[in-house]
């Protein structure tokens, strides 16, 4: 077998956020700032945000037993976080307050995709990480024709959807994760199917009927080293906490709405009803969903109560103060959550890949993926996996096919962001036997082109390695592979001589979090 | 020691105050009495001298979820509980809470005050 040189340019859409472990918060990477506006032209969800985590707050209170006034706990001299959290977010015309919102809105998850194995696929390493909701990518494949045109692939864990079904966004499903050690292990679990749409009878149309299921997979994730609540961050926690400078600053704005006879009213009133109508019914009937909902309704009623007084200059200066410093806060947390990204994540694969023309194929892979150095800036991602067919395909002797060793390296060029990434894997790949692979032809309606669409894979070695550029395009989320893959065989190569893939890719968890309107 | 408002007491002089708290999802909390560290479950006394006054600052830090429940005693017979949770726009909430030490006679006036406050309220439902 003569060695071949193929070169794949390759652009693909990507999300704009960064992916992380499941189960585990992701980093809050800076988003761009917005320009600034008048906060009556801002949409009210940075508000209404605030109001559902004082109800969850709340909440979790009273499922810790703190006392008989739980929800009381969320506000109230001393304890103004989150009515700071509100002004900030009304203000948000002011410098730096809507980089600061963004910050803390930044936490969402990316991770979706086919797996290496399917035709869209540009990587040569499956990745450990699974979609904390649900996780829907389109990958417009090759161009030509001997690669597969469009992939559709779904993949979610069942602890998420029921999240999802329950109306939580994904910071809510974090914080459950966070909170359950039974639904964290439950969030490990994960399925996925993958739909060719240029199968079935309408050919080009997503319509996931089982003519277009090309495989399905189930995941477990039996190591997380990317949860931040692990102890081994414990001392990361502790050492990156807040200054004496936050603590000063947060002591000078309760201090100075203090001083707002104003607002001392209004709060006198919130706590008035709260003691009343909320935590006054739950001391005896211990119903905290109706004690969460009456809470919230309040809330409704009485923060925008807020945006009416007239604080004085001297509170806009300890807030623009605190502002700064929660900046600081925030840039810290996202230090760590992108330290701990980068943690070890072992999983473990079961896929099933269907062909027209072939057995189904069986493919249980161990995926392994961590960050090398102290920083932990390159990722390492090793696959190690088995095939074998459903029953002996014809012009095979055995049904067993093949093992596979994968490795990746990525590595940032430059320490900005966004920053190039410069990759390199391989793959060795040892048939013990004569055996079939699909050459992925293309099938057109209901009729598929059989002809040439199974070929001899002769028992031997198979060596393929890849070098590939990806080149971020700022502020647009799209990222550019350059890539360059060599074998010494063929039948690993998805591209043919020179190929382009546009791709779009969705999360739906991203949309979730960031579309549905904040209660 | 009486809860005079969210997180300010009023107690007697060399009157004792427990702290104990519970940290949950993989905060960390800093707890300062003055300025200066303490344990997070600990015992301190109120200053000898009528109107000698203590801070304790509660600070937590970690992902989002991570909490700290809090118990300060002995307030009005029994704890007076609070809690801190890290939350995306509270990515560090930090609680600050205010002792002021009165004369034994003043604590037992205000004693008998929130008894009957307590007692007329009850009557009233």
């Amino acid at each position: 077998m003569s060695t071949r040189v193929l070169v794949a340019l390759v652009l693909l859409g990507l999300s704009s956020t960064p992916a992380l472990g499941q189960g585990a918060p992701p980093p809050p990477k800076a988003a761009p700032a917005a320009p600034a506006a008048p906060a009556t032209t801002q949409p009210v969800n940075d508000r209404s945000q605030v109001i559902l985590e004082m109800v969850k707050a709340g909440d979790a209170a009273a499922a810790a037993a703190v006392g008989s006034a739980p929800f009381a706990t969320t506000f109230g001299a001393g304890r103004e976080e989150h009515i700071v959290a509100y002004l900030i977010a009304f203000h948000s015309e002011r410098p730096g307050y809507r980089a600061l919102l963004d910050l803390m809105e930044a936490r969402v998850d990316t991770q979706v995709g086919a797996s290496s194995s399917s035709a869209g696929s540009t990587s040569l390493a499956s990745k450990g990480l699974v979609p904390d909701i649900l996780g829907f990518a389109v990958e417009h494949g090759a161009v030509n024709e001997n690669i597969s045109g469009t992939t559709v692939t779904f993949r979610a864990t069942p602890a998420g959807i029921v999240s999802a079904l329950q109306g939580q966004g994904l910071l809510d499903t974090y914080a459950s994760y966070a909170a359950n050690p039974a639904l964290r292990f439950a969030s490990g679990f994960s399925a996925a199917a993958s739909f060719d749409t240029s199968l079935g009878s309408s050919s080009g149309t997503f319509t996931a009927t089982s003519k277009q299921l090309t495989s399905w997979a189930v995941r477990w994730q039996a190591v997380n080293g990317r949860d931040p609540s692990r102890a081994e961050y414990a001392s990361q926690w502790k050492t990156s906490a807040p200054k004496q400078a936050y603590d000063d600053a947060t002591i000078a704005v309760n201090a100075k709405l203090s001083t707002v006879p104003e607002f001392a009213t209004w709060e006198k009133n919130l706590a008035g009803r709260v003691a009343q109508e909320v935590d006054g019914p739950w001391a005896t009937d211990k119903n905290t969903p109706a004690a969460a909902s009456k809470f919230q309704a309040i809330l409704s009623t009485e923060m925008p109560k807020l945006e009416k007084i007239a604080f004085p200059d001297v509170v806009t200066a300890a807030l623009d103060t605190l502002v700064s410093q929660l900046t600081i806060v925030e840039n810290s947390a996202a230090s760590i959550y992108s330290f701990i990204g980068k943690g070890q994540l072992l999983t473990f694969d079961w896929t099933t890949t269907r062909d027209v023309v072939l057995p189904d194929l069986y493919t249980a892979t161990g995926i392994y993926e961590t960050g090398l150095g102290a920083m932990r800036n390159t990722d390492m991602t090793l696959n190690v996996g088995v095939s074998m067919f459903r029953h002996v395909p014809t012009g095979a002797t055995h049904a067993f096919k093949s093992v596979d060793v994968t490795t990746e390296f990525d590595h940032p060029l430059g320490s900005g962001a966004p920053s190039a990434t410069l990759s390199f894997a391989a793959r060795y790949s040892y048939l013990p036997n004569d055996s079939v692979a699909s050459t992925g032809a293309a099938m057109t309606g209901t009729t598929s082109t059989t002809a040439s669409t199974v070929a001899t894979s002769p028992k031997g070695s198979i060596v393929v390695v890849q070098f590939k550029v990806t080149v971020p395009v700022k502020g647009s989320g799209v990222k550019i592979p350059l890539s360059v893959t060599a074998s010494n065989r063929t039948e690993l190569i998805k591209e043919k001589d020179v190929r382009a893939s546009l791709g779009i890719t969705f999360d739906l968890g991203t949309l979730l979090t960031a579309l549905a309107p904040k209660k | 020691m009486h809860r005079v408002d969210s997180l300010t007491y009023v107690g007697a002089p060399n009157e004792a105050v427990t702290l104990s708290t519970r940290v949950n999802g993989g905060g960390q909390i800093t707890v300062t009495l003055d300025g200066q560290p303490i344990q997070p479950n600990s015992t301190f006394p109120l200053p000898a001298a009528p109107g000698g006054h203590r801070a304790l600052q509660i600070g937590l830090f970690g992902p989002i979820g991570a909490s700290c429940a809090v118990g300060i005693a002995t307030v009005d017979g029994g704890t007076d509980g609070d809690f801190l949770v890290c939350q995306p726009h509270t990515p560090a909430p930090t609680h600050n809470y205010s002792f002021t030490v009165a004369a034994q006679a003043a604590i037992n006036a205000f004693r008998q005050l929130k008894s009957g406050a307590t007692a007329k309220k009850r009557g009233g439902q």
